[in-house]
């Protein structure tokens, strides 16, 4: 039997995409489930082991507050670079990408400093192990978003995405709200629940 | 790009150099290659596997010496995590793009990547069981691996973690590509409702390890930083022994259903196929898979009751339901059969082994219900017999019918006649063997114990069924070396069964491109669609004439 393709009436222009939209969503989803199954790790070791957190410990909650609201201060750049270049206002998107991209440098020194001068080591207690693993991954994920704030910024700059195109703007914002997001939700289990 | 081969069946066509697949985007070799990878570690497994059996013969301690824990541990790994998933993976990288019209994956580099760091887990699995047993007991057991104070890491331990971790990254993001590829790239009409049974299963395949892979990774790096810094978190006592169990739960128990899941959507499109006409109910088996595919993740909150059963969590009322699903899909395709006119094709042969040996499986459940059972030697039975063995005829099922697509070439009758009987004769029998022994009280994952009754002529049995495995996974993997070495040569018709669905509307192989033509779709079954419609302009022609 032949094929019989050629007989198919051919299907329109291609619809709109949006793969890497979807993709990221997708992907934020899943990052959502791994910082999920952290926090539920570290909510079930504070429920189990006693004491929680060590009694030689102190929280420096100074810290723990700054690096939360410097996250939080992102979603408004971030959201005016897209507004911005959904518009066509190169210049305003450039500002809003680099400020984010300020906060988030900000954050990770700020992340860097506590994590060099914590009293304890990974292996003393679980919940150095616990703490040691939410605190990398965060990292991990905020600099993974200033890579692609960095990467957004230097394709607005030449040019490469405008009105028409903000696809990478939105996506980019998308999982900077993902990563506030999760600064949040450890935030709230190692400085307010403790 | 490459030019597209000829149309003409039977003609031969200049197969891609093999030494290209390391810079290819191309979906359908990155999906072979996926296979390829797959069913050599089903090689391995199934030759460990026979050794494992083979031990269980007679009393005493004749060929694994003291390595039959190491042994287990890699067959439990390997079947579990570097076989059958990823096959699926590799098959629907391959073929959901064709059946979607969308003639390309959303990610190409991204499918590479995950193939690729898929390739290199696997073997660095495979070099720690070869550089020493790591600590623990790999995935056969909800024991963690004990971290060892004072940091002392060994090479075995650490390469496992890392090679876990990289199956299980490079699963998830496959599994993203195809949903992206699924949800954003179908064809123009193809709604989701439109969308064939395989790609349906392998969307719903693909958003449930979204959901629970990740999990498991984060207990696989709680694990690595134990192991990292010599803590004491999975020591025992240090509260870590739940957090793995349900970190590997929330990933193993939906990942068993898994195996199944891509093969109950490839038998309802290879039903559909050769009966020749569209499902009995489409909706009614996309809600079985669907229902299927929640239930999956349901299995995760089965309990204490099953603290030990890892992955088979057969006790729960709730993942017990998963019958409904599995027998709402077989009515579907036993309906299809019976209205259509059904063309005996090999493929049916594994499908109709499918519904055999899940049958069995599910009398020797009824039967352990009512007669109660304290072997753990019937769990082992039943894993096989319940989700290795079908999702393995199943994936048998979908290379046979996919073969013109996959290979450019039909696969060998003969050949799957033989690869039928002796797979499907193998897990009977080895299930078959496992369940007597259970009912005797036998334990499951120790090398030696003392034989009672007749111990020895149950291990037989299932030894046999173990050999009858192996020589199956060897001729079917003998017929696709052999379809692929000779790819280019004796071409299938670009559609032999007279199919439905839109990987039938291309080339066998296809070219690069998929397609020449994007078509478009007005139902679940395109083609069908159009045979008709040729077949009423003939009458409406014959008429004017």
């Amino acid at each position: 039997m032949t094929s019989p393709v050629l007989a198919l009436p051919s299907a329109g222009a291609d619809r709109p995409r949006n793969l890497v939209r979807t993709g990221v969503l997708l992907g934020a989803s899943s990052a959502t489930m791994f910082f999920g199954g952290l926090l539920a790790a570290y909510l079930h070791l504070r429920r189990t082991i006693v004491p929680w957190p060590p009694e030689d410990l102190s929280i420096d909650q100074y810290f723990g507050n700054m690096m939360v609201l410097t996250m939080l201060l992102g979603i408004v750049p971030v959201e005016w670079a897209c507004y911005a270049l959904r518009r066509g206002l190169v210049r305003q998107a450039m500002s809003g990408l680099a400020v984010t991209i300020g906060l988030g440098l900000a954050f990770l020194n700020l992340l860097s400093y506590v994590a060099g001068h914590v009293e304890f080591d990974a292996a003393s207690h679980p919940y150095g192990l616990v703490l040691t693993a939410l605190v990398m991954l965060l990292g991990l994920a905020v600099g993974v978003g200033v890579a692609m704030l960095t990467l957004t910024l230097i394709r607005t700059a030449g040019r490469q995405q405008g009105p028409s195109d903000a696809e990478q703007a939105r996506v980019t914002a998308c999982w900077w709200h993902f990563t506030v997001g999760a600064s949040i939700a450890v935030w709230y289990a190692v400085v307010v629940l403790k | 790009m490459t030019e597209a081969p000829p149309q003409e069946p039977g003609a031969t066509i200049a197969p891609p150099r093999p030494s290209t697949i390391f810079a290819t985007s191309d979906h359908k070799r990155l999906g072979l290659a996926f296979l390829g990878g797959a069913l050599a570690f089903l090689l391995v497994g199934g030759v460990v596997g026979m050794v494992l059996r083979a031990e269980l013969v007679n009393e005493g301690v004749q060929f694994a010496g003291g390595n039959y824990r190491r042994l287990f541990g890699l067959h439990a790994t390997v079947s579990t995590l570097l076989v059958i998933a990823p096959a699926w993976i590799g098959l629907a990288t391959h073929v959901v793009p064709l059946q979607t019209g969308a003639g390309r994956v959303a990610f190409p580099r991204l499918t590479a990547f995950a193939l690729w760091t898929f390739l290199l887990g696997g073997a660095l699995t495979l070099v720690a069981y070869l550089v020493g047993p790591p600590a623990g007991f790999g995935l056969a057991s909800a024991t963690p691996i004990a971290g060892t104070p004072g940091g002392s890491l060994d090479e075995a331990t650490t390469l496992m973690i890392a090679g876990v971790a990289m199956v299980a990254a490079a699963t998830l993001l496959a599994s993203l590509n195809l949903v992206v590829t699924i949800l954003t790239l179908r064809a123009p009409g193809m709604t989701l409702r439109r969308v064939p049974m395989f790609s349906w299963a392998s969307l719903l395949t693909g958003l449930v390890t979204l959901l629970a892979t990740p999990v498991f990774l984060a207990g696989l790096t709680l694990l690595y930083l134990d192991q990292r810094f010599g803590g004491t978190l999975f020591a025992g006592g240090g509260g870590g022994q739940a957090i793995w169990q349900h970190t590997l739960w929330l990933f193993g128990r939906p990942e068993i259903y898994l195996l199944l899941l891509p093969g109950l959507g490839a038998a309802c499109d290879i039903v559909a196929t050769h009966a020749g006409r569209p499902l009995l109910s489409q909706d009614a088996a996309r809600a079985a898979l669907t229902w299927f595919a929640f239930l999956s993740l349901g299995a995760w909150a089965a309990g204490q009751g099953v603290v030990d059963a890892l992955v088979l969590p057969t006790y729960s009322p709730l993942t017990a339901l998963v019958a409904v699903p599995v027998g709402l899909v077989v009515l579907v395709c036993l309906g299809t059969l019976a209205k259509g006119r059904p063309q005996l094709h090999v493929s049916l042969l594994f499908v109709g082994g499918f519904v055999l040996l899940a049958g069995f499986g599910a009398l020797h459940a009824a039967i352990a219900g009512v007669v109660g059972v304290d072997g753990e030697a019937w769990a082992t039975g039943h894993l096989h017999t319940v989700a290795f063995g079908p999702a393995l005829l199943l994936l048998a099922a979908a290379l046979y019918h996919w073969a013109p697509k996959l290979f450019g070439r039909a696969l060998s009758e003969a050949m799957g006649r033989l690869c039928f009987l002796a797979l499907l004769g193998g897990f009977l029998l080895m299930g078959l063997g496992s369940y007597l022994a259970g009912y005797d009280g036998a334990p499951a994952g120790l090398s030696d114990f003392p034989f009672t009754g007749n111990g020895t002529t149950y291990g037989g049995l299932a030894a046999l069924g173990a050999a009858l495995i192996v020589v199956a996974v060897v001729a079917l993997g003998a017929d696709v070396v052999r379809a692929a070495a000779q790819a280019g040569f004796n071409r299938a018709a670009d559609d032999p069964y007279g199919g439905l669905t839109l990987e039938w509307a291309t080339s066998s192989p296809p070219p690069p491109h998929s397609f020449d033509v994007v078509p478009e779709v007005r139902s679940a079954t395109p083609l069908l669609d159009l045979r008709r419609a040729a077949a009423a302009d003939q009458v409406t022609g014959a008429g004017r004439d």
